[in-house]
């Protein structure tokens, strides 16, 4: 399995409502569901304009597959090899 | 080639020549079958007036699928370089073509544009000649085209245009084969014998010229064998030139074409010699098409397949050169499947970008066939193919497209794509009157589409419904799905979703309430600002009708003026006859029944127009007939009935049962109307719009019949069916309604039932006058009033309020603009009330038009 960061472009997605938010994740969930495939999705960083999101899944295919089930856009797909944070550091 | 029995044709073209000197422009059509000598005919008059003439040449050819509009793109070349840039980036087909128009109006001299081959002709150029031809008038110019009036059937798109074209500034030139003494006259120094040449040719000049030209001894067995006796006894360094020029119908330029010759080692040694090929322009081709076509014909299958490959060899590096339409042509002639299916998909949609929408649908159709591709190519083609068939009015292929790629999508698991094609399908089901699976579909999109995530396709889906509640008359449901597009369509920034579901909502509030409409008038001015063509001419449409039955005429013809000029610069000719259709029932209910007569002829005299164009004006030249005492049969009701059942529409139903109830009442005969009253009733039930049963309560009481008192009233016929004539005689004359104020007036006291008279007769309703006074003398009236001479002292030439309103305006002598400011109305409006007082009052000016008010006392002097 790995991780990786999804990017998608989503105009003024700061001002999703809560129940937006909700339905978002509904289906994100409910589409996981329907995949034959380990999946796991792990959080979403809202900003403004995108959505980051962190999934863990064996292949990058397996991730285009949740997307394209759910109706989400994709604005790019990166493996995350490692993270790195202030225990990183050795001060 | 000698010109014989052509006089009569050069006569006509000299005549028109003429008139274009003269500065106005002319069209005319030279047709006939192929090898009737077209072109020779166009030629000779080249010759003739290319001294005084700006000459421009635009060629049709055989292609598989024809040049998107080639024919302007030759003409480009030989116009600015500006203009061929021009041609290829602009979208806006009504834009490229006024400004061809204004390209052809700054050359200095008048032009002869000559079109050939239009039989063969795509689409887009289709749709230029049609403008041009409508527009022929204000320029300087000869338009002179020519086809094959035997390839052209009855289904073909020519034919509606044909069928279209001013008479006045257009003329047809049929040639026709050559008589025997002809014939004989041409074989005269020859050894053949006329007659046996007439009977081999049937008089056809190509092929007698190409007998007597030849070469055989003695008369070949068929002509085809008299061309190629010719091509046979040529070396074979002309036969392998004339062997390739054959195969490439389509237009090389000369460039082009000696990269060809290269690739196939033909050296380029004076062509022309022989008289066999000839340049045109830039262009070596054939001296005529059957030429081409006999030699082409000729070829051995598997050597036709070998010149088109090599010929590919060359095209293909220089792919940005050439038309796509040329490389499909090749490649499918090549028998070489898989570029097809590349290049179909691609020259479609260039097609589709110039307006060539039946060339586009059947390169997409191409595709397909050759196409083995992965499941989302062949989906996204089907959809293509779909979308071209909806545009070209083949609803039914659309449907079966969509479904195969909807299949496909659904497979693939891909949301957005199922949730959009649903949303198609159920917009081309309501196209085909299919109108439940048309809202199960447009539910199902929604379902699929609502994932959280604000998509367009989203928005889309909800203005979808939105629109076939409108549709439907569900107010509610309308309103719902209307916000729900408008809050997603705010939210992503989407004007054209925006703009389309605020036309929704204003329609829809606008039927129900006579001070709505707001939302429509915003959504016009987003249309109109962003140029969404169809949006603009749906928001004039909607605004106009619902005025008009809301009896707002001031509204209703401000929206249908500024609606028809907009569609009739742009060709939308689906809206624009249908606005025409809302006129006449403006003019119809304000008393200009002249005006309104002669929209509905002009519509019923065209057979083409939609049922809902067609319905309308039946209706109109129904209650005029009628009105008039002249309604000599039933068919035309019959049919309007027949129409209006059909639709299962309450807009189109009502209109047509008023009419019936008219005639029902008038010949005391209810039995008549009574499947249609019930039918309105029905459709009532389940959609229930004041206005409209209203005016069926109206009349029903009118014919005594029991309605549901229960249901509110519009206040305009409430006076009416609360019998307080006086109230209803003036809301009807505010209105500017005469013919229901006359019937209001008739329940009056006896001075009002004289007015009765005078206003009827002044609309010239004889039936409705006959049938009033017998009512009169059944109920044992002994003064019957005779004439409209006592009464009409206030208003003899029975002036409207609104005209008595402009007339005191025009005598401050204020401009339209002015008056247009204080009344709120429209320049436009001003100018139609303006020619109404002038043909009332039978004056010529607006000075005189006053002085005439005054003497007979309309208005009154200060």
């Amino acid at each position: 399995m790995k991780k990786y960061i999804i990017e998608r472009d989503l105009p003024g997605a700061g001002k999703l409502t809560k129940k937006e938010l909700r339905e978002i994740s509904d289906t994100s969930i409910q589409m996981v569901g329907q995949l034959d495939k380990p999946y796991q999705w792990l959080e979403t960083y809202v900003t403004n304009n995108k959505l980051f999101c962190i999934h863990i899944a064996p292949d990058e295919e397996t991730i285009r597959e949740h997307s394209k089930r759910a109706g989400f856009p994709i604005g790019s797909i990166r493996e995350i090899t490692t993270i790195i944070d202030p225990s990183t550091s050795k001060i | 080639m000698k010109l014989l029995e052509r006089e009569s044709a050069l006569q006509t073209l000299d005549e028109l020549y003429n008139e274009i000197k003269n500065g106005t422009g002319r069209t005319a059509f030279v047709l006939g079958e192929a090898g009737i000598g077209k072109t020779t005919l166009v030629r000779a008059f080249k010759e003739k007036v290319k001294k005084d003439l700006t000459i421009l040449t635009g060629t049709c050819d055989s292609l598989i699928s024809p040049r998107p509009l080639g024919p302007l793109y030759d003409i480009a070349s030989q116009l600015s370089t500006d203009f061929r840039e021009f041609l290829k980036s602009e979208n806006d087909r009504s834009e490229l073509y006024s400004t061809f128009i204004e390209q052809l109006k700054n050359i200095r001299r008048p032009v002869l544009l000559i079109i050939e081959d239009l039989h063969w002709a795509d689409e887009a150029t289709l749709d230029l000649m049609k403008f041009l031809t409508r527009r022929i008038d204000q320029i300087n110019c000869l338009l002179l085209i020519t086809y094959r009036d035997d390839e052209v059937p009855s289904d073909h798109p020519l034919r509606s245009i044909l069928g279209e074209i001013p008479t006045h500034v257009s003329r047809k030139i049929k040639l026709n084969r050559l008589s025997p003494n002809s014939v004989q006259e041409l074989s005269r120094n020859t050894s053949f014998n006329p007659e046996a040449v007439f009977k081999l040719t049937d008089g056809n000049p190509f092929y007698v010229n190409e007998v007597l030209a030849s070469y055989s001894d003695g008369i070949p067995e068929n002509i085809k064998d008299s061309i190629l006796s010719v091509f046979y006894k040529q070396n074979k360094e002309t036969q392998k030139l004339w062997e390739l020029i054959s195969i490439m119908p389509g237009r090389l330029s000369l460039k082009m074409l000696q990269k060809v010759l290269l690739h196939f080692q033909i050296e380029l040694d004076n062509p022309t010699n022989n008289g066999v090929l000839r340049y045109e322009g830039e262009n070596l081709v054939f001296k005529h098409e059957l030429y081409r076509q006999a030699i082409e014909d000729s070829l051995d299958p598997i050597k036709r397949v070998q010149l088109n490959q090599k010929v590919l060899e060359v095209l293909l590096p220089n792919k940005d050169e050439i038309d796509l339409a040329m490389i499909v042509h090749h490649a499918k002639n090549s028998d070489n499947r898989s570029l097809v299916a590349e290049f179909a998909p691609l020259a479609a949609q260039n097609a589709a970008q110039h307006g060539a929408h039946i060339q586009a649908a059947d390169l997409y159709k191409m595709a397909i066939n050759f196409t083995k591709a992965p499941g989302e190519i062949m989906a996204d083609l089907y959809e293509k193919y779909a979308y071209e068939c909806y545009l070209t009015n083949r609803t039914k292929k659309a449907i079966e497209s969509q479904l195969e790629a909807l299949k496909i999508w659904q497979e693939l698991g891909d949301r957005i794509k199922t949730g959009s094609s649903m949303r198609i399908l159920s917009r081309l089901n309501w196209f085909e009157g299919k109108k439940e699976l048309a809202e199960e579909y447009g539910l199902k999109a929604i379902k699929e589409l609502e994932n959280g995530f604000p998509l367009n396709e989203r928005a889309k889906a909800y203005s979808n419904y939105s629109q076939l509640k409108m549709l439907a008359g569900e107010k509610e449901q309308t309103l719902l799905y209307g916000k729900k597009a408008i809050d997603l369509a705010k939210k992503i920034d989407d004007e054209e979703i925006y703009c389309h579901a605020l036309n929704n909502i204003g329609a829809v509030k606008f039927n129900y309430d006579r001070n709505g409409g707001k939302e429509l008038y915003q959504s016009l001015e987003i249309a109109l600002n962003n140029k969404f063509h169809e949006h603009v001419a749906r928001a004039y449409t909607n605004i106009a009708s619902i005025s008009i039955n809301h009896r707002l005429y001031d509204k209703g013809i401000d929206a249908l003026t500024k609606g028809i000029d907009y569609c009739a610069e742009r060709d939308l000719d689906s809206w624009h006859y249908y606005m025409l259709s809302w006129k006449a029932r403006y003019h119809f209910e304000t008393g200009e029944w002249k005006e309104a007569e002669s929209i509905c002829e002009k519509l019923l005299g065209n057979p083409n127009h939609p049922p809902i164009v067609r319905v309308t004006a039946l209706a109109i030249m129904g209650s005029l007939l009628i009105r008039k005492g002249k309604l000599k049969d039933f068919s035309l009701l019959n049919e309007a009935k027949e129409i209006a059942l059909s639709t299962k529409e309450l807009q189109r139903i009502i209109p047509v049962t008023l009419v019936f109830l008219e005639y029902a009442w008038m010949n005391k005969n209810i039995e008549i109307a009574k499947e249609l009253t019930e039918a309105s009733l029905q459709a009532l039930e389940k959609n229930f719009v004041q206005y409209h049963f209203s005016e069926l309560a109206y009349w029903m009481d009118l014919n005594k019949m029991k309605y549901d008192h229960s249901k509110p009233f519009s206040q305009i016929f409430e006076a009416d069916l609360k019998n307080n004539w006086k109230l209803a005689a003036q809301n009807w004359s505010e209105l500017n309604c005469p013919f229901e104020q006359a019937l209001a007036l008739f329940r009056g006291d006896e001075k009002a039932v004289k007015e009765t008279f005078v206003i009827l007769d002044q609309l010239g309703a004889k039936g409705t006058i006959e049938f009033l006074k017998s009512e009169l003398r059944a109920k044992g009236h002994k003064s019957i009033p005779r004439g409209p001479r006592e009464s009409t002292k206030n208003n003899p030439a029975y002036l409207t309020q609104r005209q008595i309103d402009v007339l005191n305006l025009l005598r401050e002598e204020l401009s339209n603009a002015e008056i247009a400011e204080r009344l709120f109305i429209s320049a436009k409006t001003v100018d139609h009330h303006i020619s109404a007082i002038l043909s009332k009052l039978n004056v010529h000016s607006r000075s005189k038009a006053v002085e005439e008010a005054e003497k007979l006392g309309v208005i009154h002097m200060q």
